[in-house]
């Protein structure tokens, strides 16, 4: 139908894009690729399970770090680093998890917070080991990925297996249980679902993801700084999936599109870009809660009225 | 004895909502639980199916102690409920809402790996067809009337695929017509899956109706169980009922 | 480890330091939480609101360096500020009182955005400095040390806004509006009484409160671009340990981070901030409503 159209159009433009495209745009693109799966990781728990969390930035940060150290201190190659950024992000997920899933709401949002603070702080200290405040510089990319648009195609290579393998969970019975959690905890609890568990899970399986988002950051900016892991980093994938819409699979990217477009036009025009998203984030929240794809789906809805289950029962 | 409690105790504070109840409930009973609000029926219910932990006493469910169990853990042992207030999920679509019962049911909830859309949908449409919202299948719950939204709560409840049935308040809020279909719904669901069905009601219509049993609660204990006609003459049941104001039974 | 002479002196200095810290602490805290505990919101822009202080005071020293400045910033500021807050409340919270709490932190949030760039384009991104204002310029002897005479005043205030909060909200009227606001506010809404104004005047008290703190803190180190990020998460972090929406959690959590933070530094300089965020975790996870918090719900 009509989405897998649109998955099929997106995906062709992404492929052939850089053929139009200045390098600098190539650039861009790829940032794009990354943080949307970024985005995308964290709205497995943030749109789907109903879990908000403000320390996101931990894995996405904790990913970067493991490819950096990986690489400059003990030498390995980068595509190990890769393969052991989500094992290091789920390990810590995990860790920090269990912890959070015990908690509900606000002081969920404060100890996912207060975790990725910590872990800042400690990143930030131990120079010896993660270069502190300077971070990790001179990450070299093997040759064959050397140029833009070979990383770009790379990156969107694994971004859009990463994007399978969230869509397939997202669709699976667990996926499903996780909303079911999301909409009514009390109700998923007595139709047998350990919601305890299925949100460690979740909250796992999205800290994987986020940190295979993050080493491929850090692979493709070729450094790692502390900034990975602070708050205001765990505040863009909120932004992101409230932008584009949290309750669809593609809203999450379509807000780092926006966002990323935003930022590239309205810094051209001035210099205060935080004021101006700051205002666009104030508007949505206050006006357009349900993200763009929310609003945009809820325009068709009324424009095509094919919504089937629209009608008030007047029995 | 498909249910049994022995001297269930619960105290809220220092209000003893559940005393001491020592009760009975036999496989394919359809039960009625009544009594003025506040006599503990709620409270009685909660610590069946795990919501609660007694301060006393057992619960026995098919021969095994079920007492300190969570609610997960009592459904999976085959006693499911549907609630007073609309405990539904607004955003999923009514045979979503089935689908997904099912399979937490049959323990698939884990599996990552299929697509749940395909999944169990002849089982979930069969359930939607015996309640009759089978034309309602791709609404979003929360677009039912709500009427229909507890006749959703009743299929979700189904779909928990257990041997008791436990209904908190069945018509409340329904326009008579709603009554109606909804106790035929009841008898429905004894006669044709088997299903024990022990439920609460202020409705004295609905209970003397289809309850072939009726056991009366009034501040944490039991003071009446027994057939229809007999807890109808019983003196004490009269006395509490017509000293209260509301839907008292009629004579 | 460094080295340093352990003598009563280093202690004394120690916790006296770690007192300064707390008492500015407390002032920010305090507001955080009174405005939590009112009107059961987060407001991640109290940070903004004390950078926006230090700025203001900034200003009105560096136009006029001799003279009492500084001391006319410290009764004027705040007002400005507060009225600024008020408009605030007006225009953006009261929107979002009866919202999820993620619409309330990505409100706030956007506000530390776009007031954190409202101060960029009025005083630029460089970092201003002021002095310590006249009568306490001279360090005082401590023992054999020197300690800043300026952060003995500091110190003075923390009891000062202690006892005004006391007062206000145990011996006032509308400080007993407060307090019935606190525990039911929807009961007080069916009475009759404009909670609306309530809030208003809670949300402007918290924001005075940040703003004071902003003040104080200013000849104590430059001031910048960033100081709203730094002060919200400390602040968080006492508010939290303490308890959201308690008066005694935040002094008690004040003094407890201000002397970690104190001692820390000197004795384990790059661990000091992390033991203070492994606190908050810890207090989150054991007793997530902090010391002298009541659960929510």
């Amino acid at each position: 139908m009509i989405y897998r159209f649109g998955i099929i159009l997106l995906i062709l433009i992404l492929l052939f894009i850089p053929v139009f495209a200045t390098p600098y745009m190539i650039l861009l693109l790829t940032e794009l690729v990354l943080l949307s799966l970024f985005s995308t990781s964290y709205n497995l728990i943030f749109g789907y399970g109903g879990m908000v969390s403000f320390g996101h930035a931990a894995y996405f940060g904790l990913g970067a770090y493991t490819l950096a150290i990986a690489v400059k201190k003990y030498g390995l190659s980068p595509f190990v680093g890769l393969i052991l950024a989500p094992l290091i992000g789920g390990i810590f997920a995990l860790i920090i998890g269990w912890f959070c899933v015990r908690t509900v709401r606000l002081y969920f949002a404060l100890l996912t917070l207060a975790f990725s603070q910590l872990f800042y702080t400690i990143v930030f200290q131990w120079y010896d080991f993660t270069g502190g405040s300077d971070g990790i510089h001179g990450i070299v990319r093997p040759e064959v990925l050397s140029p833009s648009l070979n990383f770009y195609y790379f990156s969107l290579g694994i971004v859009i297996i990463c994007m399978v393998f969230l869509w397939r969970i997202i669709e699976s019975p667990f996926g499903w249980s996780l909303r079911a959690i999301r909409e009514n905890v009390e109700r998923a609890q007595f139709l047998g679902i350990n919601d305890r568990l299925y949100r460690l899970i979740a909250f796992i399986l999205s800290g994987c993801f986020a940190a295979v988002a993050g080493a491929l950051y850090t692979f493709f900016q070729r450094w790692a700084s502390p900034d990975l892991l602070f708050w205001t980093t765990s505040a863009e994938p909120v932004l992101m999936c409230i932008l584009g819409g949290m309750f669809n699979f593609f809203g999450p990217a379509v807000g780092t599109m926006l966002f990323i477009f935003l930022r590239q036009v309205i810094t051209d025009y001035t210099l205060y870009w935080p004021f101006v998203l700051g205002m666009i984030l104030l508007f949505l929240v206050l006006f357009i809660p349900q993200g763009i794809t929310g609003f945009v789906g809820d325009i068709l809805r009324k424009i095509t009225k094919n919504y089937s289950g629209g009608v008030k029962n007047a029995s | 004895m498909l249910l049994e409690t022995r001297k269930l105790r619960k105290a809220f504070g220092g209000v003893v909502a559940v005393n001491d109840i020592d009760f009975e409930l036999k496989e394919g009973e359809i039960r009625a639980i009544i009594g003025p609000n506040g006599a503990g029926k709620t409270t009685f219910f909660n610590l069946i199916t795990g919501y609660h932990t007694p301060d006393a006493g057992r619960i026995i469910f098919n021969g095994v102690d079920i007492t300190a169990l969570p609610p997960y853990r009592v459904s999976m042992m085959g006693i499911t409920r549907a609630f007073q207030i609309i405990n539904i999920f607004p955003r999923l679509k009514v045979i979503e809402s089935v689908q997904l019962a099912l399979l937490a049911r049959r323990r698939i909830t884990l599996n990552m790996f299929s697509s749940a859309k395909k999944m169990l949908v002849h089982d979930a449409m069969r359930i939607l067809e015996i309640v009759g919202l089978k034309e309602y299948a791709d609404f979003p719950s929360s677009n039912l009337s709500h009427g229909d939204q507890r006749i959703l709560e009743l299929a979700l409840a189904l779909a928990g695929e257990g041997k008791l049935l436990l209904l908190d308040e069945p018509t409340a809020g329904m326009s008579p017509w709603e009554r109606v279909k909804i106790t035929g719904l009841i008898r429905k669901i004894r006669d044709e899956m088997g299903i024990t069905i022990l439920f609460s009601e202020h409705d004295m219509d609905v209970v003397f109706g289809i309850s072939e049993r009726i056991t009366v609660f009034h501040m944490g204990t039991i003071i009446a169980d027994g057939k229809p006609e007999d807890v109808k003459g019983n003196r004490e049941v009269r006395m509490v009922y017509l000293g209260e104001r509301g839907r008292a039974g009629s004579n | 480890m460094t080295s340093i002479t352990w003598g009563v002196d280093t202690i004394i200095l120690l916790i006296l330091s770690g007192l300064t810290k707390a008492s500015l602490l407390f002032i920010v805290a305090a507001g955080l939480s009174l405005v939590f505990g009112v009107l059961r919101i987060i407001n991640l822009a109290h940070g903004s609101f004390y950078m926006i202080g230090a700025f203001i005071a900034a200003s009105i020293v560096t136009r006029n360096p001799e003279g009492p400045s500084f001391w006319f910033a410290i009764a004027i500021a705040p007002f400005i500020v507060a009225i600024f807050g008020w408009i605030i409340e007006l225009a953006v919270l009261r929107r979002i009182y009866r919202s999820e709490h993620i619409v309330q932190l990505l409100a706030t949030y956007a506000l530390i955005l776009i007031l954190g760039d409202v101060v960029r384009m009025i005083w630029g991104a460089e970092y201003i400095s002021i002095s310590f204002p006249q009568p306490l310029t001279k360090p005082v002897s401590i023992m054999d040390s020197y300690f800043p005479s300026y952060n003995l005043f500091v110190i003075a205030w923390a009891p000062l806004i202690a006892l005004f909060l006391w007062w206000f909200v145990y011996k006032t009227g509308i400080g007993c509006l407060v307090r019935a606001a606190v525990s039911d506010a929807e009961m007080l809404d069916a009475l009759g009484i404009n909670i609306q104004r309530i809030f208003s005047i809670v949300f402007t008290i918290g924001a005075f409160l940040a703003a004071l703190g902003g003040i104080i803190v200013s000849p104590m180190g430059s001031i910048g671009l960033g100081m709203d990020l730094e002060i919200l998460i400390e602040a968080f972090v006492v508010a939290v340990i303490g308890g959201l929406g308690s008066f005694a959690g935040a002094l008690l959590g004040s003094v407890i981070i201000g002397l970690m933070h104190s001692f820390g530094i000197t004795i384990a300089p790059r661990m000091a901030m992390a033991f203070i965020f492994l606190a908050m975790v810890t207090v989150l996870i054991i007793r997530p409503w902090g010391i002298f918090g009541e659960k929510e719900r």
